[in-house]
């Protein structure tokens, strides 16, 4: 648990580092250094106590400054000529301030990128699904039934926050227990999932979402005794619906880690309802023995539940 | 930031209520008991399974491959067919909770017709008995305490001679429960007359008749009226009280048109005979006769008891086994005869069974290779001239009739001549040899054919008793027990009652079908398998 929360940590401490929220009118602070030309990226720059100050408009905008001249050094002449320093461009006229709009609306227009038309999505996912039906309990001795799942999907935004998408994907697993203390039982599942998603994006690493759509499960649930194998393979169709939220790192940090903004990663959690199927095992007619053997089903076996999911997802 | 934070929380508190959700789920004790399921039982068309784990009796019917499921009360211990073959009987030992949230629940007696599971009905019973008996007729019922069993752990004390009487025939009946009459001991048993039988009355004719329900105990016997169990009981001494002889009640017949019962008793070298006689209640609990006893001497260590009518009077045929004799005794004079026989012989068959001409006699405590026969016909008067003696090759160890035939079936103790058919008529034998010894034997329910299996093989043998032609069929596993299905008495013309089953005793089910034994063949036989685990994802335990 101590290596997972010191993981999340990591995870998410730049992007919540740069959804720290930034004084409204720093960008005209008076005690503000003036911008150095540098060849570096400057220092952390610790921002003075913000001394209240009337929310009184600006009537006109600061003077323009300068950058002060090149004096010649007198001591060593100069043989070659000077290698021009890179001007820093000087920070675009501020944004003008509504007097009357509120405090976020400043800093969400300073973090929000300008958002691209789609991304791609791959996360990769554990599934904990809680089966509270009496039709698993001869296979597992808690309810719990966990599996993996690979997921990919599009995503679309339609409005600077609001992205819709859609999404495929596989989940399985399988378990093996005991039931009447001898016999052992296995369940292996897939699936294939195809469904869609609507996010809504608070900050640049932060989406909370929900999720639904339909599946189509494979399953395979035996009992072994000493004798016999009975049960089989099964498959039913299913939905599911979740919500959930998605913690991604900013692209302008992976852009400085990675040199490239290309894609971005981060945790994401869900929680929701699933409905896998309902599977028959009706048994049937072999042939293969010395005489036809007509083999006994094992009934029918109900998953359905809450399920809590969590993993990594990939963003491009 | 504020916002990220609650996200992460909800979502931490969501994980943690599934891990807790899932630990505290899980599922009943029974998934981790170990199975219990009892060998079947032959119940009219179907074959019974009591599973103690799950607290439920399974019903196959072989013929359609139906399987069913009945739930039964809690503490299931005993199950047992009635002699009607329509009915089932499992008694339930009930359950003390142990847990504040669990509910007591009395012992009950459950009835299951199999035709309809649903309409199963259940008497509670005062007491967590372990047996139960039933009449021929399959109208009462008494459910007692076996003699080799203690209490159980749900017991804090125990009245062993606790009995609940009960008609079946009456639905919503409440079973009778009463403490019969001790002299120290507990029942070792109940037997049941024909509802026939009915005391003498003064002038010689017969009274009410009744099904009277007979305790065995050492050294006594209580009879208690089924018809009136209200009725007190009616307790016989078989040793006189400063008598120190042990006597213990071993096999009782009826003698319902002579108001008379014969007991045979281990310890006593006389047969007893209990005369009924009807006399005036005092009042509704009293009883409406008294016993009266007589011992008949019959030679010395009686080993069985046969009754037969011979010139409309009713004889006792006693095997002797101390003596080496039979005796006939005349059941209303007591007077007897003694026939010497020359070997210590302890079993009687009367054939044919409903009205006897022959008794066939031999030893079944001691083997030997000699079958007696009886003529029944005026053996009084031409006594050691009725008397016939077939030897055999090996020794016999057991015979019995084949029903509906003139035939019986000897077996050896032998591994190889396992057995043979007995011509009661021509009196000869025909001997069937086998490959090992004998696993289990059964006759088909029209009495056409004799099954059996040997030992660690996989086949079934099968005997056409018409001209004991002989088939093999190659099973798929190795049989533990084979069984025939029981011809309904409503329905003569059932031929589903001749289909025969092999149980292989597996833990999970798996019966091999013949349905029709006279087309054996495997494209008609078929195995039944996993039914003990059918709709186990459906049982909520």
């Amino acid at each position: 648990m101590r290596f997972a929360m010191t993981t999340i940590a990591i995870l998410l401490a730049p992007g919540l580092a740069s959804a720290a929220p930034v004084p409204r009118d720093a960008w005209r602070d008076p005690y503000r250094r003036p911008a150095t030309p540098t060849l570096r990226a400057p220092a952390r720059r610790t921002v003075p106590k913000a001394v209240p100050r009337l929310a009184t408009p600006t009537l006109r905008a600061p003077a323009p400054r300068t950058v002060p001249k090149a004096v010649p050094r007198l001591a060593t002449p100069r043989t070659t000529p000077p290698t021009p320093r890179p001007v820093m461009p000087l920070p675009a006229t501020p944004p003008t301030v509504d007097p009357h709009s509120g405090s976020q609306s400043l800093y969400r227009q300073q973090t929000i990128p300008s958002p691209r038309l789609w991304h791609l999505r791959l996360t990769a996912q554990s599934h904990n699904l809680l089966v509270r039906h009496a039709s698993f309990n001869p296979l597992k001795v808690d309810d719990l039934l966990s599996q993996g799942g690979l997921e990919g999907g599009i995503e679309l935004h339609l409005l600077p926050r609001l992205m819709v998408g859609a999404e495929v994907g596989w989940v399985g697993g399988g378990f093996t227990g005991v039931v009447f203390g001898t016999d052992s039982t296995t369940v292996k599942a897939h699936s294939l999932r195809a469904g869609v998603r609507v996010g809504y994006r608070l900050w640049d690493s932060v989406t909370p979402y929900v999720r639904g759509g339909f599946a189509a499960t494979w399953l395979a649930a035996r009992v072994y005794t000493d004798t016999q194998t009975l049960g089989g393979p099964a498959f039913a169709p299913g939905a599911y619906g979740l919500a959930g939220v998605e913690f991604t790192i900013r692209r302008s940090w992976m852009r400085r880690v990675f040199g490239s903004k290309i894609f971005t990663m981060g945790l994401v959690f869900e929680a929701g309802w699933v409905h896998l199927g309902r599977f028959h095992f009706d048994g049937g007619k072999n042939t293969d023995g010395i005489v036809d053997d007509y083999r006994s089903g094992l009934g029918r076996l109900t998953l359905t539940g809450a399920t809590v999911n969590a993993g990594l997802v990939l963003a491009f | 930031m504020r916002t990220a934070i609650w996200l992460i929380g909800w979502t931490l508190v969501a994980f943690s209520l599934m891990a807790s959700g899932a630990g505290c789920g899980g599922r009943g004790d029974a998934y981790d008991e170990r199975l219990q399921v009892s060998a079947p039982i032959v119940v009219g068309h179907y074959l019974a399974f009591l599973d103690r784990t799950r607290e439920r009796v399974t019903l196959v019917r072989p013929f359609t491959r139906e399987v069913t499921h009945v739930d039964v009360g809690r503490g299931p211990s005993f199950l047992m067919p009635t002699p009607d073959g329509a009915r089932l009987i499992v008694i339930c030992k009930g359950w003390v909770a142990t847990e504040r949230d669990e509910e007591d629940e009395l012992p009950s007696m459950v009835l299951i017709d199999p035709a309809a599971p649903q309409s199963a009905v259940s008497y509670d019973l005062g007491s967590p008995f372990d047996e139960v008996a039933v009449s021929p007729d399959s109208r009462f019922a008494v459910a007692f305490f076996s003699s080799t069993t203690t209490p159980g752990a749900e017991e804090v004390f125990r009245n062993p001679n606790a009995v609940a009487l009960l008609d079946l025939d009456e639905p919503g009946g409440v079973p009778m429960e009463k403490t019969v009459r001790s002299f120290g001991d507990v029942p070792l048993g109940v037997m049941f007359s024909p509802p026939e039988m009915a005391p003498l009355q003064s002038d010689g004719t017969l009274g009410t008749p009744r099904t009277l329900a007979v305790v065995f105990a050492d050294g006594y016997v209580t009879f208690l009226d089924m018809e009136h169990p209200e009725r007190s009981e009616v307790t016989v001494h078989l040793t006189l009280p400063d008598h120190p002889q042990t006597v213990i009640p071993q096999e009782i017949v009826f003698a319902p048109e002579a108001g008379t019962v014969f007991l045979r008793c281990l310890g006593a070298n006389d047969i007893y005979a209990f005369t009924l006689t009807a006399r005036s209640p005092g009042s509704a609990t009293e009883n409406d006769f008294v016993i009266s006893i007589n011992t008949l001497a019959a030679g010395s260590v009686p080993g069985d008891v046969g009754v037969f009518t011979e010139g409309g009077e009713r004889k006792i045929l006693v095997a002797n086994q101390g003596s080496e004799n039979v005796t006939i005794i005349d059941a209303l004079t007591s007077e007897f005869v003694n026939i010497h026989i020359g070997d210590p012989v302890d079993r009687v068959l009367l054939y044919p069974e409903q009205s006897p001409t022959v008794a066939v006699i031999f030893s079944q405590g001691s083997a030997r290779n000699r079958i007696h026969f009886l003529d029944l016909q005026d053996v009084e008067t031409r006594v050691g001239q009725n008397h016939d003696v077939l030897a055999t090759n090996e020794a016999v160890q057991n015979i019995e009739l084949i029903p509906g035939r003139d035939q019986a079936l000897v077996l050896h103790d032998d591994n190889h001549s396992v057995m043979s058919v007995l011509d009661l008529t021509g009196r000869t034998l025909s001997p069937i040899t086998a490959q090992g010894q004998l696993g289990g034997y059964v006759f088909t329910a029209d009495g056409a054919h004799l099954a059996g299996f040997t030992l660690s093989k996989a086949q079934m043998g099968l005997i056409d008793l018409s001209n004991l032609a002989v088939r093999t069929l190659q099973l798929s596993h190795t049989p533990t027990h084979i069984f025939a299905l029981q011809r309904l008495a409503n329905n003569p013309d059932d031929t589903e009652s001749r289909t025969l089953v092999v149980d292989h005793g597996d833990p999970a089910g798996r019966l091999s079908v013949i349905p029709n034994p006279s087309d054996l063949s495997r494209t008609s036989t078929y195995v039944l398998s996993g039914f003990l685990y059918d709709g186990l994802l459906g049982d909520p335990l």
